[in-house]
């Protein structure tokens, strides 16, 4: 009977965590079809990166129930890891492909940065707020992030040494472009900026270099969120 | 002698402990305002009325007890009432009891923290409520000395805030209301064992002034205020902080906070290293480190009125840290005109600046309507801070009263305009398109207005990827100038928004859009097809008037679902988290006020006649004397030129005159002919207020502040004279056929007032502040016609 208990226990032990890495992994599963698919997004590599990052991982202990569902989650210091669909459309948008080295200027939680890395070859990523890029670096390094290379700094200032850079997705959008991240830009190179309030996340911005130096930006409303016609 | 002293004394007491109550509300509506946002101030006056209506039901249902024991009761509920008001703050601050406004809508829990939140604060109201209901059930025949004392005292209240918003700060403040309950106690200890009560409450009244002084509570602003995220910057430190009646003040610091709102991506250079201001936590202004580095708006849109021609004569309207002021002055003004009437925000930054010292600029420490309403002068550029939040607002501003975006103050400002004089105002860019949209359709009615026929000459707009600007001039826009303004876009890679025979590519040939119905509404709403857009639009686009001044209140409740499909639930709320706020609390304190009316009802029914009477008669005066009092500090806002002076002018005089008038009603027979008299003249002067209070103070918003005041005490110790007799009257006329009903109709009336606090809110949202005297008006009338159900 004791021996039953203990195989049982031992049994249980080793299971529950492989259940709940399980469920995690339906759940992201349902998180691609029902919230990316479903919407519309179609690029092969970023549905496979959403497929894989373990959001879970990279969001407060409190959150960790509501890391898949379709909404963004406070992560603390006023600051939100956007939802799914909106990390998947930004990604999609600046066509990440292998051999590509992107800068994020506002690391946050860390699960943009990871879902860039499973694509590109290197993501320099730069959060202003030291606790914040503290606890994205420690849960990056956990997952295994080799090639994610985080720095607790102003984004105003970009990333000097290692531009430019294919693309740059800036998480944290301010009054203003820094001119810094403007040159940091490779030509043709392109720039995705989230603009909203907290919890909103309305619509994006989308910043081209062109060849002949100049620029355009492009207003974006997320397939989600059909452009507001009315009667 | 020995009853007539004690009485005398308990006027003092119950006086002292009214100051307390009020100025702590006050101060307890700034503190909310800090650590949240300031649409908690309705959920206090909610909060401390519930607390009146809650004490009632309480002493309804434990009256023989509570009053067998009022001789030690009184001075201990007083002593509670004082530790309980720091103590509440303190402990709302604690982590398990911490909460959110911008996460009630995300997670769940945050409703319970809200609960708990009101719960820590409705204690201090609800035993200062028991102690001085249960003077008034003690007293009754006594009842208009003791609501006078009681209104006096609350009065006082009001002023003695004011005092302590410029002297203490805000964690400070409920140590000293509490403080001066403690020492309301002193004035009516028992005489058993007085020595023992008298060290005691004297030692905890010293201890709990120390701990304010040496220990205050910290503030627990919310993560997601501007205050909160800028001291998350790196070396950021608050140089200096002040408290006064316009709000908290506090100039920040970190070499990461720049400035350079809407910059052009054409711009190479660097971008200046600013310091802010915040009030009650929100940003409140940059402020530049030199007048050069102002220029930096060379590269934005709002530099377009630049473009157009050096103006001589500026005014800069609700200036702030002065930076737009700045700006006219590098780009060569001679006379600017600098108005704003925080002091603190634009001293902070003068300080810094020094442009009080030179010529060019006055400053002008006023409201910009007050301003408008007494000056004379004509000027080549009016310019109007930036409108909305970079990437859209959530709505947080819904319920704020925007009298400098109103219809009448565009007019006022277009007649401030010399003939060929311009004026500008930058509006962020959001979406779905909302302050956009209303600042045109406000511009192109007052042009209207003005009987300009063709709208699309005198009106022009640029827009880069996240700011628009719009110039609107008396003369029609030359060739020339319209040139100017196409060379301008093109070398900041801007579009032109607004101009004659612009086609859509030339409207998106830097910054594209997806969703252009933004042309096609901005054009509808020029060329004069307004109606039919307001009709149609999701969000609500009539422009705001001063009987409606919710410039950006854009929510339609009927649109509400639809938003909710088209953005979810979540993201929905954050269009208008404000109104959606008030509303919450008009449910919980709707559904919190029928349990505490219906409640005793149920337990008393075998002790209660006359139920109808009683329960329309208070109903009325609860729901009328709270809807006067919203439409009064409203009206008084624009007139006296600031919502704290406006606070303290409306609650003061309307609770000192109505003090008197309760003193007054003592003299009025008691009988139900009696009562439906005074009721009526009241109802006759709400319905004259309803027509002609507005008209009156238009004609004399240009008098001096000495006279404007004699003016306001008038127009607002008329009405409170005569409103504050109807509640002594009928709770005297109660005590004397049914004693029992008294703490029951006192709770009916608290309660109903907690309702009407919010209603009134939304109702004057919905349908401005004269059909809102009206409603109040309509309830009076309740309180009149109920007297003929009366069966005594």
């Amino acid at each position: 009977m004791k021996t039953s208990l203990y195989l049982l226990g031992f049994i249980l032990a080793f299971s529950t965590p492989v259940t709940a890495q399980d469920n995690f992994q339906r759940e992201r599963q349902q998180m691609v079809n029902q919230q990316l698919v479903a919407r519309g997004i179609k690029d092969k590599a970023t549905l496979d990166a959403m497929r894989t990052v373990e959001r879970h991982k990279l969001v407060p202990q409190a959150q960790v129930r509501h890391a898949y569902e379709d909404r963004p989650l406070p992560i603390g210091h006023g600051q939100t890891i956007s939802q799914p669909y909106i990390v998947a459309y930004m990604t999609e948008i600046i066509n990440p492909r292998p051999g590509m080295k992107v800068l994020e200027i506002g690391t946050g939680s860390g699960y943009q940065a990871a879902v860039l890395a499973e694509i590109v070859d290197e993501v320099y990523t730069i959060e202003i707020v030291n606790a914040l890029a503290e606890s994205a670096k420690n849960s990056l390094r956990e997952m295994g992030y080799t090639n994610i290379h985080v720095k607790a700094a102003d984004g105003y200032y970009g990333w000097e040494e290692h531009a430019p850079f294919d693309a740059i997705v800036v998480t944290a959008a301010s009054e203003f472009i820094p001119p810094p991240l403007i040159a940091q830009l490779k030509e043709g190179g392109k720039m995705i900026i989230p603009v909203g309030a907290p919890f909103t996340n309305q619509n994006l911005m989308l910043v081209e270099k062109e060849k002949d130096g100049k620029w355009k930006t492009q207003n974006l409303f997320p397939v989600r969120f059909v452009p507001f016609t009315r009667n | 002698m020995q009853s007539f002293s004690y009485f005398n004394r308990l006027l003092l007491s119950v006086g002292l402990l009214s100051i307390a109550m009020i100025a702590y509300q006050l101060s307890l509506m700034q503190y909310l305002s800090i650590v949240q946002w300031y649409h908690f101030a309705y959920m206090v006056i909610a909060i401390a009325l519930l607390g009146f209506g809650a004490a009632g039901t309480f002493i309804a249902l434990f009256r023989s007890f509570l009053l067998k024991k009022i001789v030690i009761l009184l001075p201990l509920l007083m002593i509670l009432t004082g530790i309980c008001m720091p103590f509440a703050v303190w402990l709302s601050g604690q982590p398990f009891a911490r909460f959110d406004t911008y996460l009630l809508f995300v997670e769940q829990r945050q409703l319970w923290q809200l609960l708990l939140y009101e719960l820590l604060f409705f204690v201090p109201f609800f035993f200062c409520a028991l102690a001085i209901g249960l003077v008034f059930v003690k007293y009754t025949d006594t009842i208009g000395k003791l609501y006078f004392s009681n209104l006096v005292g609350s009065g006082l209240g009001g002023l003695a805030a004011i005092v302590l918003f410029w002297t203490a700060t805000p964690t400070l403040i409920p140590f000293i209301t509490g403080f001066v309950s403690l020492i309301a106690a002193l004035f009516i200890l028992p005489n058993v064992k007085r020595q023992v009560w008298l060290g005691a409450t004297g030692v905890a009244a010293i201890v709990l002034l120390g701990i304010g002084v040496l220990f205050p509570p910290s503030l627990p602003i919310s993560q997601y205020k501007g205050l909160s995220t800028t001291l998350d910057l790196p070396e950021a430190t608050v140089e200096k902080t002040a408290n006064s009646p316009y709000g908290w003040v506090q100039y920040v610091s970190s070499p990461a906070l720049r400035y350079a709102p809407g910059l052009s991506l054409f711009y190479t250079g660097e971008v200046p290293i600013v310091d802010a201001v915040f009030s009650n936590g929100d940003w409140a202004g940059a402020v530049l480190k030199t007048p050069e580095e102002s220029l930096i708006l060379d590269y934005t849109t709002s530099a377009v009125a630049w473009e157009l021609a050096t103006h001589e004569k500026v005014l800069v309207l609700d200036a702030g840290t002065g930076i737009r002021t700045q700006y006219a002055e590098m780009k060569g003004a001679s006379h600017i005109d600098h108005v704003e009437s925080n002091e603190l925000v634009s001293g902070f930054a003068v300080g810094n600046i020094g442009f009080e010292s030179k010529d060019a600029v006055t400053w002008y420490r006023q409201d910009a309507r007050s301003f408008l309403a007494q000056s004379s002068e004509k000027y080549n550029l009016i310019s109007l801070p930036s409108l909305g939040a970079f990437g859209g607002s959530a709505g947080l501003q819904a319920l704020q009263e925007e009298y400098l975006l109103t219809t009448e103050a565009f007019s006022k400002i277009y007649d401030g305009l010399k003939n060929d004089g311009f004026l500008e105002i930058t509006v962020w860019m959001d979406y779905p398109y909302r302050n956009s949209l209303k600042i045109t359709a406000t511009i192109s009615e007052v042009l209207a207005e003005k009987g300009i026929h063709y709208p699309e000459q005198h009106l022009i707009a640029v827009r880069s990827w996240s700011a628009m600007t719009f110039l609107v001039k008396k003369t029609p826009f030359s060739e020339a100038e319209i040139n100017k303004i196409r060379e301008f876009c093109e070398r900041l890679y801007f579009d032109p928004l607004l101009l004659p025979d612009i086609t859509t590519e030339e409207r998106v040939a830097y910054n594209m859009i997806e969703d252009h119905s933004l042309f096609t509404l901005i054009d509808s709403l020029v060329s004069g097809k307004r109606e039919q857009v307001y009709a149609n639009y999701e969000f609500h686009l009539r422009p705001a008037t001063d009987d409606k001044p919710y410039f950006s209140q854009f929510l339609r409740l009927k649109s509400y679902p639809q938003l909710q499909e088209m953005f979810g639930s979540q993201s929905a709320s954050f269009f208008e988290l404000g109104y959606l706020i008030v509303w919450v609390t008009f449910i919980q304190s709707f559904i919190l006020a029928l349990l505490l009316i219906i409640f005793p009802l149920f337990f008393l029914k075998t002790k209660l006649n006359n139920k109808g009477w009683t329960l329309g008669y208070f109903s009325g005066i609860g729901i009328g004397f709270m809807f006067v009092e919203i439409v009064l500090i409203q009206r008084f806002i624009l007139y006296l030129g600031h919502p704290v002076y406006s606070v303290a002018a409306v609650i003061s005089g309307m609770l000192l005159l109505s003090g008197l008038g309760s003193w007054f009603s003592s003299k009025v027979q008691l009988s139900l002919p009696a009562i439906r008299k005074v009721v009526l003249l009241i109802i006759g002067l709400l319905l004259v207020y309803a027509v002609g209070l507005s008209s009156i103070l238009q004609a004399s918003i240009g008098f001096s502040l000495p006279l404007k005041i004699m003016i306001a005490i008038l127009l607002i110790g008329l009405p409170s004279f005569f409103m504050g007799m109807p509640f002594p009257l009928g709770l005297r006329f109660l005590s004397k056929k049914n004693e029992s009903g008294v703490p029951w109709a006192w709770g009916i009336n608290g309660c109903l007032s907690v309702v009407s606090a919010s209603f009134a809110t939304i109702l004057a949202v919905e349908i401005g502040f004269s059909a809102l005297m009206l409603f109040a008006a309509g309830a009076y009338l309740i309180t009149m016609l109920s007297c003929y159900i009366n069966k005594t």
